[in-house]
C-alpha cells in the first residue's frame, strides 16, 4: 500500500473513531436516544475490508453501523442528524442508530435483529450474480450471530449457490455480556463456517494491515465467482455493548490489555515509519476529522423532527 | 372464457407474470423440479430456466429474507412457503424485516415481493398444519395481504400483487384448489383492496374470505328459501380490506356477520365488526356477529376437527339469531 | 470553558448519583480518560471526558444526586488551537413526539333541565320498537319535550342502544326526541332528561318475525299506536282580534298532557263525606302555636294514620301490575306560579306532626321556587289536595298517579251539625276521595273515609303520641 491509501485509511479509521466518541458525548446529553451501539475499537476491521470496496459494491451489517456508514463514503451530517431523530438524517429520523442506510454509497442497512441481515445479503448476492454485474456483497456480524439459526440457512445458501459473499465475522469476545466460550459449543466461529464447504481465514482484527491483506484475498475470491468465504476477525469493543451497556463482564485489566492493541495507534506508527510521515501530517487529518464532526453536530443540532402528520409517508409505495 | 382450477388459475398468473417481466423470480420449497407440492408451479422451471425458478432448502427465514435482498436489488421475487404454517419460520423476517424497512430506512427501499402460501384446515393434517394465519399479516403495517376465494379472483389478485410495488402476502386455501371456475380470458390484474359482491340481498349481509366466502354463499341460498335474503360479500382482499363496500351494504341490510376459519380472539372478524360499528353504528339493528373456528388447534380426527370449522349450518343459526322474536 | 453535564446514561435515566470524582481540581484532564463514576437507574457507568483542559471546577462532590443535564463540574479547555465550546446549559430528553393524539370528542351538553319538575306519568303507551321503525305521525298539539319533531323526520331515529332501551321503558316515542349525540344520535342523556326518575316497566323487547319480505312486517306485529287525547277535540281557531295566542310554557304542556292522561285513562269515581271539625276548628290557634299546624296538616295526619290502618288504598296498579308500597310518600298540591306542583313527603308514615308541619313548610317552599328535587317529586303513593282557603264546599280532583286515591280537602265552613236531636252552629268541612277503580273499590274507600272521618272528630286520639 502507499503512503496516500494509507493516510486514507488512517483517516477513515480516525473519522469512526472520533465519530463514536462524539456519539457518546451527545448521547450522554440527551440528544441521541435509545440504544447506541459504538464500534470504537474495531476499526481496523471495518477500513480493512472496506477499502478494498468499489462503489457499486454491497455492504450490509449490524446495528453497530455508524462506521460502516462513515468509511463507505457516507455523510457524517446525515448520519448524525439520523441519530438525533431529525428529517434531514439518512433514514428522515425514522430509523435511528441503529438503522442507517444510503443506497448512494450502497450501503444496504443496519439491522437491529442478530443475524437477520444474512439471508438478506445472501438475496442481494443472488440478484448481483444472476445479473453477473461482479459485484460482491459484504456482510458484517458479531460472535452472537453464529449461533442464531437463520445465520446457518443463510450461509449454507450462499456456498450452495457459490454466491458473491464474503461473511466478516467481528468476533468482539462478547455478545452483550456473554462470551463466545459461553455461548459456541465450538469456539472457532471460523469452524462453523468450514461446516457450509466455504474457505476461512482468522485474522487479528486489531491489525489493519493483517485485515486488509485477508479482506483482499476473499473480496478477490468472490468477485473472481468463486463463491462466498468467511473472515474471523479477533477484535475488541472499547466501550460497552451499547451506551447503557458498563461492562462489568469485562475487567479493567482485559480492557487495558486491548487498549494496548489499539489500531489506530498502532497505523499511525507504522505509517510514520515507513513513510517517515510528520505529525502535521496526522493533524491535519485530525483537524479535517475535528471540522468534519463538529459540523455535523452543529448540523445535527439544528435539525428537527418531520412533523406529526408525515408519520404516515413512506409506509407504502403508493400504486396507481 | 375458460373454466379451470383455482390451482391452474395461480399457474396462470405466474406464467402470464414471468413472462411479461424478466425481473420475476420464482423460489420456494420444491418448487422447481418438484413442480410444487401443490404443483402450482408446474411446468415454470421448463419455460424460465433454473436462474428464475429454483429450488431453496428448508430455510423458510432464509427464503424470506433472500427474497429482501433480491428485492433491495431491483428483482421482483415470488417465493413461496410451501404452507402458511410454515411461515411462523420465517415471521421474523416477514414481520420484523420485509413489513417495516421501507419505513424504517425512511422511504430509500421498496420491496416488490409477493410471498405465496398455502394454507387452512380440514384435512386431518394435524394441529401444525391447518393453520389460518392471516391475522398476524394483517396485523402488521407495511403489507398488503391478499386471500383469493376463486379461481378468476385467484389469477387476478396473483397479478396485481406481484405488480404491486408493496410486500404481498398472497394466501391461498388448500382445499379450493381443485375448485372450478370461469377465467375470462385476457384477465387483467385486479385491483387490490376491492371487495365482491357475489350476492345481493336485503336482509342480512354476510362477509367472507377465502374458503368461508363459498361457506357463506351455502348458507345465503337456505337462508333464501326461509325467505332471509343474504347479501354475499367475499373480502378478497384482507389489508387493505373494502371498508367502504361492507358498510354501504350493512347500511342497507341493518345485519351483519363475519364468517372466518380462524378462532374469533382479534382476528378478521372482530377487526370487521369494529369498523361497521364505528362507521354505521345507527343503522345495526344487531349486534355484528362472527361464525368462527373453534379456539383450539385442529385436531386429527375427522369429524371433531370438522365441529372446529364454520359450515353452512353454523352461519344460518347465526343470522336467525339476529331475526329471532 | 467547558461544562461538565449529568450524563444521560440511559433512556430512563432522569438522574444520576456522583458515586466518585476521578480527578481532582486542578488536573489535567485528556479525551477518554474518566472523570468520575456515576450511578444511573440500572447500573454504576463511567463519566468519559470529551474535552481536553484542565478540570477547573468540581461543582457537584462525591454523593451528590444531580438531574440529567445539570452542570457538575468545569473543565478549561486548553488553549491551544481549542476555540472555547459554545456548549447548552441543559440537555433535555429527546422529545417523544407521540403519534397524533385526538381530542377526547366533547361530552354532548344535555338540555338544561327545566325549572318546574316533571311528574312522571304515561304519556304515552309504550311502544314497542319495530326493526324497521318509522315514527308515527307527529302529533298536532305541541309535542311535550323540548324540541318538535322535524316533519318528515327520517325512517330511522338514530339511537344508541342504551337510548332506545331507555325510550322503550318510558314510553318515549323516538322520532319526537332531538338527539345531541355526535351526527344528531340520541344518546341514553336525551332520554333521561326528558322525564327523570320515571320507569316504566320494561317490556321484552319484539324484533321483526323470522319471515322478513320486502314490505315491512305486517301490521299485527306492530302495536297500534293510540293517539293523543288532544287530537279528539276540535282546534281552537282564532283571529287577531279575538284573542292573543301564547305558546304555552313546556311544564304546563306537560302538566296538560298530564292531567288529560290522568282523566282519560283512570277510571275515576268519588266518594265524599262530611267532616265535624268543630272541635278542631276550635282549637285552631292553640295547634298552630303549638304545632304550627293547620287543618290540612291534621288531614294529612290522620290520612297517614288511617293508611297505616287500610294499606288496601296504599297502592297502585300499572299495566296489570299491583304495586304494593313499601312506604308512604304523601303527595301535597302545591299552587306555585307555574301552576300545579305536587311536592312529596317520602315516607310520611313515622312522621309526628311537628315532622309533618317543617316538611311540609320546606317542601312548599321548593315548589314554589321551583327547587324541588327529583325524589321530592317521585312517586306519590297518595296525594292530598286542598282548596280549604278558598272556601270551596266540595271538589273532585284528578287523580294524579301513582297515587290510586287523590284526597280532596275541601274548606271548614260553618254549617249546622246534628248534636243527638239538636241542631247546633259548627264547622264542617267535606272530604272527597278521587279513587282509581282500577284497584280501589268502593268498600275501601268507604272504609278508608270512614276511618279518616273518624279521626278528625277525634282530635285527641288524633293528636295522641303513637
Amino acid at each position: 500500500m502507499n503512503k496516500r491509501e494509507l493516510m486514507d485509511a488512517y483517516y477513515r479509521m480516525q473519522l469512526a473513531r472520533s465519530f463514536e466518541t462524539r456519539v457518546a458525548e451527545q448521547y450522554t446529553k440527551g440528544r441521541i436516544g435509545g440504544f447506541c451501539h459504538l464500534y470504537s475499537g474495531e476499526e481496523a476491521v471495518a477500513v480493512g475490508a472496506l477499502v478494498h470496496l468499489r462503489n457499486e459494491d454491497y455492504v450490509i451489517g449490524s446495528y453497530r453501523d455508524h462506521a460502516y456508514f462513515l468509511i463507505r463514503g457516507g455523510d457524517p451530517k446525515r448520519a448524525m442528524a439520523e441519530l438525533f431523530g431529525h428529517a434531514d438524517g439518512c433514514c428522515k429520523g425514522k430509523g435511528g442508530s441503529m438503522h442507517l442506510f444510503d443506497r448512494d454509497i450502497n450501503f444496504f442497512g443496519g439491522y437491529a435483529i442478530v443475524a437477520g441481515m444474512c439471508p438478506i445479503a445472501v438475496g442481494l448476492a443472488l440478484s448481483v450474480r444472476n445479473k453477473q454485474e461482479n459485484r460482491v456483497v459484504l456482510c458484517f456480524f458479531g460472535d452472537g450471530a453464529t449461533n442464531q439459526g437463520v445465520y446457518h440457512e443463510a450461509l449454507n445458501m450462499s456456498s450452495l449457490y457459490q454466491l458473491p459473499i464474503v461473511w466478516v465475522c467481528e468476533n468482539n469476545v462478547y455478545a452483550i455480556g456473554t462470551s463466545v466460550s459461553r455461548a459456541s459449543a465450538e469456539k472457532s466461529l471460523a469452524q462453523k463456517a468450514r461446516a457450509y464447504n466455504m474457505p476461512t481465514a482468522v485474522v487479528n482484527g486489531m491489525d489493519f494491515f493483517k485485515m486488509h491483506s485477508v479482506a483482499e484475498r476473499a473480496i478477490a475470491h468472490a468477485r473472481a465467482g468463486r463463491g462466498p468465504s468467511f473472515i474471523e476477525a479477533k477484535c475488541y469493543r472499547y466501550r460497552g455493548h451499547s451506551m447503557s451497556d458498563p461492562a462489568t463482564y469485562r475487567s479493567p485489566e482485559e480492557v487495558a490489555l486491548w487498549k494496548k492493541r489499539d489500531p489506530i495507534p498502532r497505523l499511525k506508527e507504522a505509517i510514520r515509519h515507513d513513510f517517515e510521515a510528520t505529525e502535521e501530517e496526522f493533524k491535519e487529518v485530525d483537524d479535517k476529522v475535528r471540522k468534519l464532526l463538529d459540523e455535523a453536530v452543529a448540523f445535527a443540532e439544528a435539525g428537527s423532527e418531520l412533523p406529526v402528520e408525515k408519520l404516515y409517508d413512506d409506509l407504502y409505495v403508493e400504486m396507481t | 372464457m375458460a373454466i379451470i382450477s383455482y390451482r391452474d388459475a395461480i399457474n396462470q398468473a405466474l406464467f402470464e407474470e414471468m413472462k411479461r417481466d424478466p425481473s420475476v423470480i420464482v423460489f420456494g420449497e420444491d418448487v422447481a423440479l418438484y413442480e410444487g407440492s401443490f404443483k402450482v408451479t408446474r411446468g415454470l422451471l421448463k419455460e424460465f430456466g433454473a436462474k428464475r425458478v429454483f429450488d431453496t432448502p428448508i430455510s423458510e427465514a432464509a427464503i424470506v429474507g433472500m427474497a429482501i435482498g433480491l428485492a433491495m436489488d431491483g428483482m421482483r421475487p415470488v417465493p413461496e412457503l410451501m404452507t402458511v404454517n410454515f411461515a411462523y419460520l420465517a415471521m421474523d423476517q416477514i414481520l420484523n424485516h420485509m413489513a417495516l424497512m421501507r419505513y424504517m430506512f425512511g422511504g430509500q427501499v421498496k420491496l416488490p415481493i409477493t410471498i405465496r402460501m398455502p394454507g387452512g384446515g380440514g384435512h386431518q393434517l394435524g394441529s401444525q398444519h391447518s393453520h389460518s394465519l392471516e391475522v398476524h399479516f394483517v396485523h402488521t403495517p407495511g403489507l398488503k395481504v391478499v386471500y383469493p376465494a376463486t379461481p378468476a379472483d385467484a389469477k387476478a389478485l396473483l397479478k396485481a400483487a406481484v405488480r404491486d410495488d408493496n410486500p404481498v402476502i398472497f394466501l391461498e386455501h388448500e382445499g379450493l384448489y381443485n375448485l372450478q371456475g370461469e377465467v375470462p380470458d385476457g384477465l387483467d390484474a385486479a385491483v387490490i383492496g376491492q371487495a365482491a359482491v357475489l350476492r345481493e340481498g336485503r336482509d342480512v349481509t354476510l362477509i367472507g374470505y377465502g374458503a368461508m366466502t363459498h361457506v357463506a354463499l351455502q348458507a345465503a341460498e337456505q337462508l333464501a328459501q326461509e325467505k332471509i335474503e343474504a347479501e354475499v360479500i367475499d373480502l378478497r382482499t384482507l389489508r387493505p380490506w373494502d371498508v367502504k363496500t361492507v358498510t354501504e351494504s350493512v347500511a342497507r341490510t341493518h345485519r351483519a356477520v363475519v364468517v372466518e376459519e380462524p378462532p374469533p380472539h382479534c382476528g378478521i372478524g372482530a377487526e370487521v365488526a369494529a369498523n361497521i360499528c364505528e362507521q354505521v353504528f345507527d343503522e345495526l339493528d344487531a349486534p355484528v356477529g362472527r361464525v368462527s373456528g373453534a379456539d383450539v388447534p385442529l385436531p386429527y380426527a375427522r369429524e371433531l376437527e370438522q365441529a372446529c370449522i364454520p359450515h353452512a349450518e353454523d352461519v344460518i343459526r347465526a343470522v336467525k339469531k339476529m331475526f329471532s322474536v | 470553558m467547558y461544562e461538565i453535564t449529568m450524563p444521560k446514561l440511559s433512556d430512563s435515566m432522569q438522574e444520576g448519583k456522583i458515586i466518585a470524582w476521578k480527578v481532582k481540581p486542578g488536573a489535567r484532564v485528556r479525551e477518554g480518560d474518566v472523570l468520575a463514576e456515576v450511578e444511573s437507574d440500572k447500573a454504576t457507568m463511567e463519566l468519559e471526558c470529551f474535552h481536553s483542559g484542565v478540570l477547573s471546577k468540581i461543582v457537584h462532590g462525591d454523593g451528590s444526586e444531580v438531574p440529567v443535564g445539570e452542570v457538575i463540574g468545569y473543565i478549561d479547555a486548553e488553549a491551544k488551537g481549542a476555540e472555547p465550546e459554545k456548549q447548552r446549559a441543559t440537555a433535555e430528553p429527546p422529545e417523544q413526539k407521540a403519534a397524533p393524539k385526538e381530542k377526547a370528542p366533547q361530552a354532548p351538553k344535555a338540555p338544561a333541565p327545566q325549572p318546574a319538575p316533571v311528574t312522571a306519568t304515561a304519556e304515552l303507551p309504550p311502544q314497542k320498537p319495530a326493526p324497521k321503525e318509522k315514527v308515527p305521525a307527529a302529533p298536532k298539539a305541541p309535542a311535550p319535550q323540548p324540541a318538535p319533531a322535524t316533519p318528515g323526520a327520517e325512517p330511522r331515529a338514530a339511537a344508541s342502544p342504551r337510548a332506545r332501551k331507555l325510550a322503550q321503558e318510558k314510553g318515549i316515542d323516538l322520532g319526537q326526541v332531538k338527539g345531541t349525540g355526535p351526527g344528531g344520535r340520541i344518546i341514553a342523556q336525551d332520554i333521561e332528561a326528558l322525564s327523570p326518575g320515571r320507569a316504566s316497566p320494561a317490556e321484552k323487547p319484539s324484533a321483526a318475525p323470522v319471515r322478513q319480505a320486502a314490505e315491512p312486517p305486517p301490521a299485527e306485529t306492530r302495536p297500534a299506536i293510540k293517539p293523543s287525547p288532544d287530537e279528539e277535540l276540535p282546534a281552537i281557531d282564532v283571529t287577531e282580534d279575538e284573542a292573543e295566542v301564547v305558546e304555552a310554557a313546556y311544564r304546563l304542556k306537560t302538566q296538560a298532557r298530564r292531567v288529560t292522561a290522568a282523566k282519560h285513562v283512570i277510571p275515576h269515581f268519588y266518594i265524599t263525606r262530611s267532616i265535624d271539625v268543630t272541635r278542631l276548628f276550635a282549637r285552631k290557634e292553640e295547634l298552630k302555636q303549638k304545632y304550627g299546624a293547620t287543618i290540612t296538616h291534621l288531614v294529612m295526619l290522620a290520612a297517614l294514620k288511617a293508611l297505616k290502618l287500610h294499606p288496601e288504598a296504599n297502592r297502585s296498579y300499572d299495566r296489570g301490575r299491583i304495586i304494593k308500597w313499601k312506604g308512604i310518600n304523601l303527595g301535597l298540591a302545591v299552587d306555585t306560579d307555574e301552576g300545579l306542583t305536587v311536592a312529596v313527603i317520602r315516607n310520611a308514615q313515622a312522621l309526628s306532626l311537628e315532622q309533618i308541619v317543617e316538611r311540609t313548610r320546606a317542601l312548599v317552599e321548593k315548589a314554589r321556587s321551583g327547587k324541588l328535587s327529583p325524589e321530592e317529586r317521585r312517586h306519590p303513593t297518595f296525594t292530598v289536595s286542598s282548596l280549604g282557603m278558598f272556601d270551596v264546599e266540595q271538589f273532585e280532583p284528578i287523580i294524579n298517579p301513582p297515587s290510586a286515591i287523590t284526597l280532596a280537602v275541601a274548606s271548614a265552613l260553618a254549617a249546622p251539625v246534628v248534636k243527638g236531636d239538636k241542631i247546633e252552629v259548627g264547622r264542617v268541612m267535606k272530604l272527597t276521595l278521587s279513587c282509581d277503580h282500577r284497584i280501589i273499590d268502593g268498600v275501601t274507600a268507604a272504609k278508608f273515609l270512614g276511618e279518616l272521618k273518624r279521626l278528625l272528630e277525634n282530635d285527641e286520639e288524633l293528636l295522641a303520641e303513637n
